[in-house]
């Protein structure tokens, strides 16, 4: 990112606190406006600190599109409802290649999956096309199965509705990103069993259960194969989950690059429901 | 994209190719594993997994704890599989052979080099790593993988013997 354009984007969230995380000194006014970064972020250490609160907004600093990431954080928190409706303007500066693809059964996989295809290509990377593609299986997922489960168990709708895959390049970083009109993720919960597979493994964790459905890691691998996860939910109308990939990278720079972390809950207005 | 297991028997071993997708549609017959000694999963064809199909993947193998299984070329998302979820790889699996991922700084190239038990690796723990692995500019290509953590299998395997 260009200078001016970086002193023209800082100045429009002048009200955002953009704060270095160094232990145990966190200067911040409102945790809702704050964005933590690092570059000395341990591993499991930004899922640690999402699982103890205040913050829902971690970044490397470290990642080669710091800049880049700080700016979609800051557009995310600045207007939530906006990133809801049309997540591309926040991920992206400009337009990227993108397609969007709606579905509500899950016989309309592979349809989607050889539409992705081409996007999955775009990493130039087997290894990052193979996460992206790890990603789609598990967003997919959720959306035709557990959301609607979810739901249920929270009074919330109980139809069959239509969820979206919007899949986008640009020459920086490839998202894949999924919203359904159920709103019936529990943030703290999924943040909790991401900390806690991170840090312990998968054995007290994984749901063997014969209820159909997620194993309960699904989670650990979206964290575990993007650079960055950012979810909106808001409750009973839409839940969003975005991951974000390198391109033309390899695993070790993949894991060299540290993860960025954003969650927030966005207020119901009965909005997108029905879709 | 719908997983596909193309199942061959011999004797009392079963050599099942999958294919496809591990996913929610997987759909796994114990009856198919009932009076087979050995079971071989060859995994060159798998193009995808999630949680839901790991899942179904365990518990399907779980009901035979002494049926020997035996693992075969391993891509990548299946090696992080056995080394991150317990059960993924049954306690009485042996992983016979896996794909490693190498690539190439100068020219962006990636391979995948299979590693065979007995040749690159072996029951002990111990790796034995090529060293000729080159690009199409014949300049030597690197592991793409994090040591300490793709081949802990082999070492957890030596650990648990």
């Amino acid at each position: 990112m260009s200078a001016p354009k970086l002193f023209e984007f800082m100045d429009s969230f002048s009200s955002f606190d953009v704060t270095e995380y160094r232990q145990g000194k966190i200067i911040y006014s409102d945790p809702e406006k704050t964005v933590l970064h690092s570059s000395q972020w341990a591993e499991g250490q930004i899922l640690e600190l999402a699982t103890r609160g205040p913050f829902n907004t971690f970044l490397n600093s470290n990642n080669r599109n710091f800049l880049e990431e700080l700016l979609v954080a800051l557009k995310v928190k600045s207007d939530p409802e906006g990133f809801l409706a049309n997540p591309l303007l926040a991920l992206y500066e400009e337009k990227p290649k993108s397609v969007n693809l709606t579905f509500s059964l899950a016989k309309e996989k592979d349809l989607i999956l050889n539409k992705l295809e081409p996007f999955f290509a775009a990493a130039e990377s087997a290894t990052i096309s193979d996460h992206m593609r790890i990603a789609f299986e598990e967003l997919f997922m959720n959306a035709v199965y557990d959301a609607p489960q979810e739901a249920i168990k929270m009074g919330l709708e109980k139809s069959t509705k239509t969820s979206e895959i919007i899949a986008a390049y640009d020459q920086h970083k490839a998202t894949i990103t999924c919203i359904d009109a159920y709103g019936s993720l529990h943030i703290p919960k999924i943040i909790q069993r991401m900390r806690d597979i991170e840090l312990s493994g998968t054995k007290n964790i994984i749901n063997l259960g014969d209820k159909p459905g997620g194993a309960g890691i699904g989670c650990s691998l979206l964290h575990r194969y993007s650079t960055g996860i950012t979810i909106a939910v808001k409750k009973g109308e839409a839940t969003l989950v975005s991951c974000t990939f390198p391109l033309r990278t390899s695993y070790k720079q993949f894991c060299a690059i540290g993860k960025n972390l954003q969650f927030l809950n966005i207020p119901p207005t009965g909005g997108r429901n029905g879709k | 994209m719908a997983n596909n297991f193309n199942i061959k028997k011999t004797q009392d071993t079963l050599l099942i190719d999958v294919s496809g997708s591990i996913d929610e549609e997987v759909t796994l017959s114990s009856d198919v594993l009932n009076g087979a000694n050995t079971l071989i999963f060859d995994f060159k064809e798998v193009k995808g997994i999630n949680s839901c199909g790991i899942r179904e993947w365990i518990k399907w193998l779980s009901p035979f704890p002494k049926t020997k299984v035996v693992y075969r070329h391993c891509p990548k998302i299946i090696v992080d599989q056995i080394n991150m979820v317990d059960g993924f790889l049954p306690a009485t699996g042996k992983v016979e052979s896996f794909f490693v991922p190498y690539y190439s700084d100068g020219t962006g190239e990636e391979k995948q080099v299979l590693f065979t038990l007995g040749k690159e690796y072996d029951d002990h723990g111990a790796l034995h790593i090529p060293e000729s692995v080159v690009d199409s500019k014949n300049e030597p290509m690197e592991i793409d993988v994090i040591e300490s953590k793709y081949f802990r299998f082999i070492q957890k395997k030596q650990k648990a013997a």
